[in-house]
């Protein structure tokens, strides 16, 4: 029997290949990755725990160090609280053990919320491979949050900088739309924000970038 | 004295139970919860450490093998001195 309608032969699109030659390397970018680093461009020897073999991270990104200045000047106000409180109140009643008990709960309780916040605030990382772009997130205690996109469906890039110790120390917010079910991965307190754009935009590939 | 001692005088002689050792069992009770606390704070270390590999991390197992052991002498601590 005839063919009737054949549908055309559509050729495949050419893959494009990202090319990791293109992503441009500011210069704050050139510091070595140090244990409080929160901007590394290219990390060699970090490794994602489910990073492909092609895959490599282009970009590796914390919020600010100075995000975590509130915390630290909370913990050192609380650590000072039992100098003025044996000062001001009389604690004469309540034998000598129990107070020494008292202080070493409340130091352990404080060292206990510093550790937390500095462990949220290491771990809450942001990767980019050539790939994709994943958000980690530890919310709170045992719960993991991990945001993944791939790098072609990015269809929006944005940053945003605003008040005046972020514009002073440069560090802002990222917000990438995305065509997937996740419609939208932020970055927040970053530094050099325009820069992650602008890496993370010269990753996209040209076929797929929109004017 | 102050009122509040006054009150915690008032308290601690009380014929109906020994108010101290009622303060001695929150205070185990307390560090005992501080313990699985501490053992939590291990296993997170371990899960964040899983997720991405190089970076720095043994000042934080360190740290968190460390405030383990205060939590257990803490324990004992509370259980004996108390």
């Amino acid at each position: 029997m005839p063919d009737i309608f054949v549908t055309p032969s559509k050729s495949k699109p050419k893959e494009e290949k990202i090319n990791l030659n293109n992503v441009s390397m500011p210069a704050s970018a050139k510091k070595n990755f140090g244990f409080l680093t929160a901007f590394a461009l290219r990390p060699h020897h970090l490794r994602y725990e489910s990073q492909e073999s092609d895959e490599k991270i282009v970009l590796f990104l914390r919020r600010h160090f100075v995000t975590n200045v509130g915390w630290i000047i909370m913990t050192f106000c609380l650590a000072i609280v039992p100098f003025f409180a044996f000062r001001i109140f009389s604690f004469a009643s309540i034998p000598f053990n129990f107070r020494l008990m008292i202080i070493v709960g409340w130091y352990l309780l404080t060292f206990a919320n510093a550790f937390e916040r500095f462990l949220s605030w290491f771990f809450n990382i942001h990767i980019v491979t050539n790939e994709r772009i994943i958000d980690v997130n530890f919310p709170t205690i045992l719960y993991k949050d991990i945001s993944e996109c791939r790098i072609e469906n990015v269809e929006d890039l944005s940053s945003k900088v605003g008040g005046f110790i972020r514009s002073f120390l440069n560090y802002g917010d990222v917000i990438i739309q995305t065509a997937g079910t996740l419609p939208e991965i932020s970055f927040g307190a970053i530094p050099s924000p325009d820069k992650a754009v602008e890496i993370i935009n010269d990753l996209i590939p040209e076929g797929i970038k929109k004017e | 004295m102050t009122p509040f001692d006054q009150f915690i005088h008032s308290l601690s002689i009380t014929p109906v139970f020994d108010f101290w050792f009622l303060i001695k069992i929150l205070f185990v009770i307390g560090f005992g919860l501080y313990l699985a606390f501490a053992a939590i704070v291990i296993r997170q270390v371990k899960m964040m450490v899983e997720v991405i590999e190089g970076l720095y991390v043994w000042p934080l197992r360190l740290f968190a093998w460390i405030h383990m052991g205060i939590a257990i002498f803490l324990f004992l601590i509370s259980m004996i001195m108390l």
